[in-house]
């Protein structure tokens, strides 16, 4: 069978994240998100997700004008060499951002479509089902206010999650999370790339006796694995990132300078399933554990369920702590105990209802 | 406040070119390449005052002008036009979550670059002397097409050698096609090779081994995948100078290029690795390496106009890269072409980008303007 398009249909939908909206690089966050559809020849099709929020109409864009013409005829089950090709074709163009995150989508949906092809579940693919839910950790929205902070946390510990992530970076929020959720609950604080060394490992000090399970992205700029390494051995502290790495030769570049204890690669963003396996193996090697970065709700969170279920370890997923209205995944992505179903249908198992699609889809 | 941004308008421009020579090599398997994109930035502040600067490139335009309209250049309204370390440095921080190489770099490139065009207008001087420099006069690199055939290669060398280019650049990846290069470029012109990233460490090695006695000028990116620094370092070590860089994008990325050693001469790209301020940073970077800086600028417009002020504001001397192209409507970058081996820069104020705005208007394609 040949792939007959490739496209992209942004979505924005209502979501309640129980206190106001951060910004996001000068704009209000928006739950949005990019879906990536994949038809062939002989009318099946596979959904994937390229990382979205305010960036989605240049990966649009990219999907439109280079992919969807590149890939027309291709044979969608090749995607190891599909993955390949487009990345050597466009590398100019960009080893992260846009173009790598037009390439994440596609290769999520040619995954679908191989599942869907073999009647099996993506888990089962990529190695065997070795669970049937996965346990989520609550990734909390930056809030900024100490009160609205410790609510949501003991919320987050009241509904279940045995992990709270904040996005916070004033030590007074952290201290009134820890005490909002009592000592039994893990917290960890990613911070998004903030702080000198210095003043990342003062942060430590300061935080010490709250227990942090990790802190994600201490430093600027994200690429400094060396300062990155000194905040870990200087702060004492579990250092998780990777969200903004760009291919697994980051990954390396960061594992070799001992920046991280906790490797946190985006299916939406560094190449999607394909080369989200490549960095969990490449963390295997190096002895760092493998936690995806997975704060959306599409079909990049499924992708992300499925490969946590088919990995050895338990690994927590990322999920948002918010209340989406209308999601078109919703069936595969609700959360229950603070677990989450792995789908049992074929492929990521949960076809976006088309409907709501259309309801929600920007422009 | 007069130095406060309030228009930033975005022009793609599309100009066909012609290579000398067929234009099957180009992109072999697909649609020939027949018209060269730039996507312009014009930054304009409330005293009246603009600049220009370019965004890269090519086939991701459309991406990155979505990026400029929708994200970056709205950010940039209403902030100060002196400040530019301080506005990188901020917009940077907004916007790193959406890729630290690729169109939003590429985006705060063409930003920066306008910024930097209205500074120097505003001092009076050409960039290249507000960045220290006093040498107007800058030689030019022939940096060929893809033509694949080694006779085309070798009939472009010998012409670019006799109207002056000290070097020439092949866009090959054959033997055949290097040493007829070779031959025709006999003993007064160089001839540098870009092979794009195709090979394993150990194709890369063969060949590099295998052309190390025939005094190539460096052989550029021989390694898939790019960032592969360690397999470049062993490349490196079989006799033939390495170049790469215009796929590296941020300062750290740059240090552990270096790092490695694996490259002697590093190559950014001022529209992709963050425009005038960034290369400053890289330029210094490398010479603490000992690694020379030969920019990449396969581009026309104030890409161009950018990568010669900062060559020409260079102590070291280095050689303008110049796409050997002709195209077909001059006006859009009256300084470009590719007839002689030397450029001499515009004594006016700024960047130095002057296009016949009638020209323009006929080659734009696409334009939108954010305030």
């Amino acid at each position: 069978m040949t792939i007959r398009s490739v496209s992209a249909i942004p979505v924005s939908l209502p979501f309640d994240i129980y206190g106001p909206k951060p910004m996001l690089a000068g704009k209000p966050r928006m739950m949005e998100f990019l879906l990536i559809r994949v038809e062939t020849e002989d009318g099946r099709i596979g959904w994937g997700e390229a990382f979205g929020f305010a960036v989605w109409p240049a990966t649009k864009t990219v999907i439109e004008t280079l992919i969807d013409p590149a890939v027309r005829g291709k044979n969608e089950a090749d995607i190891a060499q599909i993955h390949d090709e487009l990345s050597r074709k466009y590398h100019l163009l960009g080893r992260s951002g846009p173009v790598m995150y037009a390439l994440s989508g596609l290769d999520i949906a040619l995954w679908d479509l191989a599942g869907k092809a073999a009647d099996k579940s993506l888990s089962e693919l990529l190695g065997g089902r070795r669970r049937e839910s996965v346990a989520a950790y609550a990734s909390l929205m930056k809030y900024t206010d100490p009160d609205v902070v410790a609510r949501n946390s003991a919320k987050a510990a009241n509904e279940g999650y045995g992990i709270i992530k904040l996005h916070e970076t004033g030590v007074e929020q952290i201290r009134r999370s820890r005490e909002a959720i009592g000592p039994g609950v893990k917290l960890t604080v990613d911070v998004n790339c903030p702080w000198t060394a210095e003043q990342a490992i003062a942060i430590c000090e300061q935080t010490r006796e709250l227990d942090l399970y990790w802190l994600e992205e201490p430093v600027w700029p994200p690429e400094d694995y060396r300062q990155m390494a000194r905040v870990r051995k200087e702060g004492k502290i579990a250092i998780a990132a990777g969200e903004n790495a760009s291919t697994y030769l980051d990954f390396q570049a960061m594992f070799e300078a001992g920046a991280v204890d906790f490797a946190q690669p985006s299916v939406t963003k560094i190449g999607g399933i394909t080369e989200l396996l490549r960095v969990a193996e490449l963390a295997r090697r190096h002895g760092v554990a493998f936690a995806p970065h997975s704060p959306y709700m599409g079909p990049g969170l499924i992708a992300t369920i499925h490969v946590l279920a088919a990995c050895n370890e338990e690994i927590p997923l990322e999920y948002c702590f918010c209340n989406v209205t209308d999601n078109p995944v919703a069936a595969a992505i609700s959360v229950r105990d603070a677990r989450l179903a792995v789908p049992a249908g074929p492929g990521l198992g949960c076809d976006p209802d088309l409907r709501l699609v259309e309801k929600y889809r920007v422009n | 406040m007069p130095h406060t941004i309030e228009r930033i308008e975005l022009t793609r421009v599309s100009v066909p070119f012609e290579i000398n020579g067929p234009r099957n090599g180009l992109r072999p398997g697909l649609k020939p390449w027949t018209q060269m994109e730039a996507l312009l930035v014009r930054v304009h502040t409330r005293d009246g005052a603009a600049g220009w600067g370019e965004a890269f490139g090519h086939f991701v335009n459309a991406g990155t002008a979505a990026v400029l309209e929708t994200l970056v250049a709205p950010w940039f309204i209403g902030k100060d036009a002196r400040d530019i370390g301080a506005l990188m440095e901020q917009a940077e921080r907004a916007f790193y979550g959406f890729g630290r190489n690729g169109p939003v770099r590429y985006a705060l490139s063409g930003i920066n670059i306008a910024l930097w065009d209205i500074a120097a207008q505003r001092a009076g001087l050409p960039l290249y002397q507000l960045l220290g420099g006093q040498r107007s006069v800058v030689p030019r690199y022939a940096s060929f097409a893809r033509y694949g055939d080694p006779a085309v290669v070798a009939a472009n060398t010998a012409a670019a050698a006799a109207a002056g280019f000290g070097q020439v650049k092949l866009h090959e990846a054959t033997l055949a096609t290097f040493l007829a290069a070779r031959e025709a470029a006999g003993d007064r012109t160089r001839v540098a090779l870009d092979v794009n990233c195709p090979w394993t460490v150990d194709e890369a090695r063969a060949m590099a081994r295998r052309i190390s006695t025939e005094d190539f000028e460096w052989l550029e990116e021989p390694v898939w995948p790019p960032e592969d620094y360690d397999g470049m370092a062993r490349v490196r070590r079989e006799g033939t100078p390495i170049a790469a860089g215009e796929n590296v994008t941020t300062l750290h990325d740059f240090r552990r290029l270096f790092e490695a050693d694996a490259v002697d001469i590093v190559q950014p790209s001022v529209i992709k690795a963050g425009g005038i301020t960034a290369m400053r940073k890289t330029y210094a970077l490398a010479e603490s390496y000992s690694v020379r800086v030969a920019p990449h600028c396969y581009f026309w417009g104030p890409g161009y106009q950018a990568t010669a002020q900062l060559i020409a504001a260079d102590a070291r001397p280095m050689m303008l890269e110049t796409p050997y192209i002709t195209l077909q409507e001059p006006g859009v970058n009256p300084a470009f072409d590719a007839r002689s081996g030397q450029m001499e820069l515009p004594s006016t104020p700024g960047l130095g980008f002057t296009p016949d705005t009638a020209a323009l208007d006929r080659q734009t394609v696409w334009s939108a303007a954010v305030s």
